[in-house]
């Protein structure tokens, strides 16, 4: 069942929105990103809400950092459900818990290593993709926790090959939608309508980031919400 | 006064309640991301609920 286009909630009704950074946008990492949307709405109490993200953005070959991980980006297909994530403790004083934080859009099975992985060891996470082949590729990323007061979290990206490959740009924006089935379990598929782009915001130290890279998608599933 | 005490603490120990009127409710505003790497998306769903007793129209652009 496909997401209904909604932007009006009933007293109890809920949605979700998506913001999505595209780190290609980032010219010369390292770079500290911030990012922000507005929600407005018409509640006289406050009718503009902010939501914000962060992160750096670091080279491939990141020798400043607690840990080092891989690949760039996981990409899934019919042919290629299972992926993993390697990653090497490389300081030597402190020991790393990998533990996935953040709700997760996509039907994935996601295993992390079950104990600390020492200094100058590697672990992986392994990554299973159980969902169907959604209509247009899939693009996201996946935010763990590792228990080091030095890189506290890191997020991996990852894809989704669609039917009918990348999503076309929509012909003009359009706003979020309310998910079909907040209480249910079933994963849907983003249509073309799904996405709103627009300019975006960013406060870089030192180097401009495109103003195009962010943008607003619909609500998928709403099983693991609101977070605990 | 003591009745008054009374239906404060009442409401007070009410767990949960109807605000008047369209009441929007994002409970995480900020999320970090950590390290990444130059090559991908990083993505965030925030989740959005009308906890007012009145219809809620939303809006959302990028800042």
């Amino acid at each position: 069942m496909a997401p209904v286009q909604k932007d009006v909630l009933a007293p109890g009704d809920s949605t979700v929105v998506e913001l999505v950074f595209n780190t290609n946008s980032v010219v010369k990492p390292p770079l500290v990103i911030r990012k922000h949307a507005n929600i407005t709405s018409n509640d006289s109490t406050q009718a503009v809400v902010a939501i914000n993200f962060e992160g750096k953005v670091v080279p491939d070959t990141d020798t400043v950092s607690t840990m080092a991980f891989g690949p760039k980006i996981l990409q899934f297909g019919p042919d290629d459900r299972k992926q993993e994530i390697t990653f090497e403790n490389v300081k030597d004083s402190v020991s790393l818990s990998v533990k996935l934080v953040g709700y997760v859009m996509d039907d994935l099975a996601i295993k992390v290593p079950n104990k600390p992985i020492q200094p100058g060891k590697k672990g992986k996470i392994e990554i299973e993709w159980k969902g169907d082949l959604p209509e247009y590729d899939v693009g996201r990323s996946l935010t763990f926790k590792t228990g080091s007061s030095e890189s506290p979290q890191f997020s991996a990206a990852y894809s989704i090959k669609g039917a009918k490959g990348p999503r076309p740009a929509p012909s003009k924006p359009i706003k979020p939608q309310q998910a079909a089935n907040p209480q249910g379990t079933s994963r849907q598929a983003p249509t073309s309508k799904d996405v709103v782009k627009g300019a975006a915001t960013s406060q870089p130290q030192g180097i401009p980031v495109k103003a195009d890279s962010v943008k607003v998608e619909n609500p998928l599933d709403q099983k693991q919400w609101p977070p605990k | 006064m003591k009745k008054l005490l009374i239906v404060i603490a009442l409401v007070c120990m009410t767990p949960t309640f109807v605000l008047a009127g369209a009441r929007i409710l994002v409970p995480e505003r900020n999320w970090n991301f950590g390290l990444a790497h130059k090559g991908g998306p990083l993505s965030h769903p925030y989740w959005i609920k009308n906890i007012g007793d009145d219809t809620l129209r939303i809006n959302v652009r990028p800042g």
